[in-house]
């Protein structure tokens, strides 16, 4: 279990901007995350990552279901150190990293739904997990 | 802001002495650290009424949880403990009662053993289905786990809550594929199950009952103690893997099918959870259902002649069944063959081959298989759409409505009839037939998700409806096995045999065992005495 000081203190308000501004279109100066998690469905998505690659940011690829990127990755990494992901997904990838994340001391510091949907016609959303002080 | 009847000093003292048990940093008291308990799918979302905590504290070993409880019982806090806290669609890490103080275990995440020789573990209730299939992925061992869908949880929370899985019936039931467990009480005093409370016992998870009555039960759906560890039977790693499915072509062939397939899994014959289907009415890994049979349903209902007869003509199966089978590839291949030979009993019964897989699975089948059958802990089920129109906002949660009844198709098709008609008197978006899970090996589950929404009416019109149909249920003989804080009183009054004396025996124990009424107050219907005449 890691310490609850184990936060990324600098750079959660700069990396806010960034995935919200990406979406939009917005040029952004480059910002690190651990993953940036895009789902192959959504052709949005899938340019979001493509964006996130450019600047030179590890991307992983999910077709909905983050089980293998939870087992082989984040869940082995947020045990060592909790360390920030930004994502452009549906719902429930984000329901579901949330909660795995807050096991380990992590939260959602942004969540911005986008213009564009899921296949349920409910919009896609935009979020960074990054550890995060509680006091 | 303090549990009900506990003075704000008297909970600050409480929370220091917390604080000196397990360190100040785990103790959590912000709103924004407490909100992380909410029950994500609570049928109370944003009334007056929602079960929320004042805090929360997370141990890390049994000598703090004494700590913690011993402090509690001082100050007659109430506590909630959770495991991991995952259970969504049963009410997740809320508290029955609010104000509760949870007492989160998911830092005692310890695998402190698992046998190969005697296929076990015995584990800490933080410790969740993924951790437990990382170790033993890691050690190459061949064991599996029976998990549940989502694997997110936890063995401890999971077993006690009476969960299920998808393996042979012996560890599909997570309870009664429990060995023994370890509980603190109330006063912080600490008991260990079955043979572990033999000092030095050399079968802890070898036999389960020790000596004297079998009291495990007693802290499963309850609020008698605070479990801390727990030994569990896990299944050796099979040979083979192998489905076939039968299919029958009359509607009363329901019947027949469901007792052969009782027979053969009572027999041990099949060994893998059944999947029951209809082919005719479609659904979950049917084809899709034609315009023309919703018609008819929505006509005249599954007993419709005319659906019947439509079915008969295209020479399409009105029931379907797939069968299952772990073991060596030889017994399990004849044990497939046996079950046919007793399945065309049936006139016109058919049958075809399905899966076959020896282990370890290549990584293409590892990707194609349903993995909790092959016990493997997935998440997959939060990426398939649920959106229809009896949950048109799947993202904002659901209550599983889930009665046991008679293994039997004369009581599917009973319960079909009855629950269709509730539907149409409450309200609620029709089902036209539903067919069982089969969790257990002598009853059916049925389940319905009924949906959460963040629509106050809507919920409130939602939780009522739950309720008459937990009445309907009950009328029938039908109880539910599980449920939601939010029903679990509702629930209880169901099981009211001889002026409800199984309540009243929980509630002579829980005076006995928790005379502050400090654990999981109104857990499962169970309310300490200073609660009980203001919850009646």
């Amino acid at each position: 279990m890691n310490s609850r000081r184990e936060f990324l203190q600098a750079g959660i308000a700069a990396s806010l901007l960034p995935v919200a501004g990406l979406a939009s279109g917005t040029e952004t100066p480059p910002v690190s995350f651990y993953k940036v998690i895009v789902d192959q469905r959504f052709s949005s998505s899938v340019e979001f990552g493509e964006a996130w690659r450019a600047r030179g940011a590890s991307v992983h690829t999910i077709r909905g279901d983050i089980t293998d990127l939870w087992f082989h990755d984040l869940d082995p990494q947020w045990k060592k150190r909790p360390v920030s992901i930004a994502g452009l997904t549906a719902h429930g990838p984000l329901f579901c990293l949330e909660r795995l994340a807050w096991d380990h001391r992590m939260r959602v510091v942004s969540r911005i739904e986008q213009r564009s949907h899921d296949g349920d016609g409910q919009p896609l959303i935009s979020w960074v997990i990054a550890p995060k002080d509680r006091t | 802001m303090p549990p009900p009847g506990v003075n704000a000093k008297d909970f600050s003292d409480a929370l220091k002495q917390f604080e000196e048990a397990v360190g100040k940093e785990w103790v959590f008291t912000s709103d924004e650290d407490v909100a992380l308990y909410r029950d994500a799918y609570s049928p109370f979302w944003g009334e007056p009424e929602e079960r929320v905590a004042s805090a929360a504290v997370a141990p890390y070993t049994v000598e703090q949880v004494q700590a913690v409880m011993k402090a509690a019982n001082e100050y007659k806090i109430p506590v909630y403990p959770i495991s991991t806290g995952k259970n969504l669609g049963y009410g997740g890490s809320a508290p029955n009662l609010s104000g509760s103080v949870v007492l989160d275990l998911k830092r005692m995440n310890r695998i402190l053993d698992v046998s190969e020789r005697n296929h076990s573990a015995l584990v800490e209730p933080g410790v969740s289905y993924f951790d437990l299939y990382r170790h033993i992925q890691e050690r190459k061992l061949k064991l599996w786990v029976d998990v549940p869908d989502p694997g997110w949880g936890s063995p401890v929370g999971n077993s006690l809550d009476h969960g299920g899985g998808y393996l042979q019936p012996m560890y599909r039931n997570h309870f009664d594929s429990h060995c023994g467990m370890e509980v603190v009480l109330a006063n912080g005093d600490l008991l260990r199950t079955g043979m572990g409370a033999m000092p030095g016992a050399q079968t802890w998870q070898q036999y389960k009952f020790g000596f004297g009555p079998w009291i495990d039960g007693m802290f499963s759906q309850s609020n008698f103690g605070v479990v801390t560890k727990m030994g569990f039977w896990l299944m050796p790693e099979p040979d083979a893997y192998l489905t076939g499915t039968v299919s029958v072509p009359k509607y009363e062939d329901l019947i027949p099918m469901i007792d052969i397939l009782t027979l053969l899994e009572n027999s041990g014959i099949s060994n893998g959870m059944p999947g029951l289907g209809s082919p005719i009415l479609g659904g979950f890994m049917m084809p899709q259902r034609a315009p023309e049979v919703t018609e008819m349903l929505q006509k005249d209902g599954v007993e419709s002649a005319s659906l019947h007869k439509y079915a008969q003509d295209r020479g399409i199966p009105f029931w379907s069944c797939t069968v299952k089978f772990y073991g060596p590839e030889k017994a399990i291949r004849a044990q497939w063959e046996y079950a046919q030979e007793k399945f065309s009993a049936i006139p016109g019964a058919k049958f075809k081959d399905d899966e076959f897989y020896k282990f370890p699975l290549t990584p293409d089948q590892f990707n194609k298989v349903h993995k909790p059958e092959m016990g493997i802990p997935s998440l997959e089920m939060f990426s398939i759409g649920a959106r229809s129109p009896y949950n048109p906002t799947p993202g904002q949660g659901h209550i599983w409505f889930s009665p046991i009844i008679p293994r039997t198709g004369e009581a599917v098709l009973e319960a079909n009839k009855v629950f269709a008609k509730a539907a149409k008197d409450f309200g609620l978006p029709l089902l036209s037939f539903s067919l069982p899970t089969t969790y257990w090996m002598r009853s059916f589950i049925f389940l319905f998700g009924f949906p959460i929404t963040h629509d106050i009416a809507t919920n409130k019109k939602n939780r009522e409806t739950f309720k008459q149909v937990v009445r309907v249920a009950a009328e029938h003989g039908w109880g539910e096995y599980r449920t939601a804080p939010a029903y679990q009183d509702a629930v209880m009054d169901t099981y009211s045999f001889n002026n409800h004396a199984l309540r009243r025996f929980h509630e002579t124990v829980k005076d006995a065992v928790d005379p502050n009424g400090i654990i999981s107050a109104g857990r499962y219907g169970i309310w300490p005495k200073h609660l009980r005449e203001t919850k009646a």
